[in-house]
């Protein structure tokens, strides 16, 4: 896709709305994705893969290609989302209910019932970490990006975003342990 | 749960879908800046930049044209030239026989040349063997006054040579004798002044040995008369710290307190040449022929006095008894 994406890109640069037109029906569910697990409503994230997409025309001519275009286009998603963040107090993200009706509404490898309230009481975890623990997570295993391109996209380094997953491991490790007791005795 | 089960939950994580509206409005949305149909940027483009390549190929062209043409005008060129020189060269074997012709008369005149300077030169010749001709009588006329000098001179030398050499060789060995004498005093006034020197430092009382007043001394070559020869070779070049009282070719008569004495006495003589030292550092000479003085000893000095006239040097010594 990433090849797909690059020529697509190329071809939207040069003036072609087709292309950009293939580019937004390629990337615009992960973005969206990306975006409402972050932002916690359905209205700001469609507002803010707007604005993503509207930054990514705008930018498109100072694309250099020196990542992918999936790459670069989540370091546009992320930075609308920080910016939206900065001029906004975030309140309570996604309620416990979102997670539920998101699972029961979308395939799910789970088999059973208490894998699945495993994995909602996990990405509950997920929310509890700071922020950038968090984006480091949702970029790595939500949105399936390798650690080079979270790296790229964070603007940090690979070796930064290892030990950010590593924390953020640990730490959902710990929760479960914690409460790993309380289900036996429940 | 361990890290396996977490990370395969995380990578599972349900994905939020977003309505089909969305995708209709972000489709709507696209604004592609600075995009130009390729018309209006073929517009935009210097048209020195759009004809280029037709410009680059007719430059290129012109260029060969133009070389062609250079080319062609210095080939018409060379033929013209060409032409020139064949029809002037159609002269040619007129032109080295002619040229053939003038070697043999350049080489005739060289040869003339070449005679004419051998004939001054045998002429040359013919006049010195001329005057050779006359030169073996001239060598025998100067062999036989060169013989008639030499018989001369062997007459002249057997008559009275002998005592022109002998007298200079008197006179050379006189002057040196003069000479060494005169030395001697010189060496004498040097000791004189040194023993009065050492007297200065020492009470006024003289020395008994030269070797103490070596400090007073420049060098012992003055404590040897130059006509004694065989010390000269054997101690004048000695150091002081090798220099022994008895290797002086001077006799001391000195006393410890002589500085005092009046008249002079004799504080040292030289026996070859009759010099000798006085206390108050004079020197005199006597003459061995008709001696001025005589030596006379009184409480253990010896003192310089004025001889008889007439006397010889044995009658000063030795005075006749009255």
């Amino acid at each position: 896709m990433s090849d797909a994406a690059d020529i697509l890109c190329e071809r939207a640069r040069k003036g072609d709305l087709f292309a950009a037109s293939e580019l937004v029906t390629l990337f615009y569910q992960r973005i969206f994705g990306y975006l409402r697990r972050l932002s916690g409503n359905d209205d700001d994230a469609a507002d803010l893969t707007q604005k993503t997409f509207a930054r990514t025309w705008q930018s498109l001519e100072s694309y250099k290609q020196r990542s992918s275009f999936s790459t670069w286009l989540h370091g546009i998603a992320h930075h609308v989302y920080l910016d939206w963040r900065r001029k906004r107090t975030l309140g309570d993200s996604q309620s416990d209910e979102w997670w539920e009706a998101q699972s029961d509404n979308t395939p799910t490898p789970f088999e059973n019932a208490a894998e699945r309230e495993t994995a909602h009481q996990l990405y509950r975890w997920v929310d509890e970490l700071d922020e950038e623990k968090k984006q480091t997570v949702h970029l790595h295993y939500y949105q399936n990006l390798t650690l080079n391109e979270t790296a790229d996209v964070l603007g940090v380094a690979a070796s930064t975003v290892k030990y950010r997953l590593r924390e953020a491991l640990d730490y959902l490790r710990r929760r479960s342990a914690e409460t790993e007791p309380e289900r036996k005795v429940v | 749960m361990n890290d396996t089960t977490i990370e395969k939950l995380l990578f599972h994580a349900p994905k939020p879908l977003a309505s089909p509206d969305l995708l209709k409005r972000l489709q709507a949305d696209i604004v592609l800046p600075n995009v130009k149909p390729a018309a209006k940027a073929r517009e935009g483009q210097n048209p020195l930049r759009r004809w280029f390549p037709a410009l680059g190929f007719a430059v290129f062209m012109l260029s060969c044209a133009i070389m062609v043409a250079v080319q062609a005008s210095w080939s018409t060129k060379l033929k013209t030239e060409n032409t020139t020189l064949r029809a002037t060269t159609a002269d040619l074997p007129k032109l080295r026989e002619q040229h053939t012709a003038l070697e043999q008369a350049q080489a005739e005149h060289d040869e003339l040349v070449q005679l004419q300077k051998d004939n001054a030169e045998l002429h040359s010749l013919q006049a010195e063997v001329a005057q050779l001709r006359d030169l073996p009588a001239e060598i025998q006329r100067l062999q036989n006054e060169n013989q008639r000098l030499a018989t001369a001179a062997n007459s002249a030398h057997k008559s009275g040579g002998d005592n022109f050499f002998d007298d200079a060789a008197q006179q050379l060995a006189d002057a040196k004798a003069r000479a060494e004498r005169i030395q001697c005093v010189n060496n004498m006034k040097q000791v004189g002044l040194a023993f009065r020197i050492w007297a200065g430092d020492h009470r006024d009382k003289f020395p008994t040995s030269l070797v103490v007043m070596s400090n007073e001394l420049s060098t012992p070559k003055i404590l040897v008369c130059p006509s004694d020869s065989a010390r000269q070779q054997q101690y004048a070049s000695l150091r002081f710290g090798e220099f022994q009282d008895n290797m002086t070719s001077y006799v001391l008569t000195v006393q410890p307190d002589d500085e005092s004495a009046n008249p002079p006495c004799i504080i040292a003589k030289c026996p070859i040449h009759h010099n000798y030292l006085l206390s108050d550092g004079s020197v005199q000479q006597v003459n061995l022929k008709n001696p001025a003085y005589r030596e006379v000893q009184k409480d253990g000095r010896w003192y310089l006095q004025a001889a008889e006239p007439g006397s010889t040097w044995n009658d000063a010594i030795n005075p006749p008894a009255k």
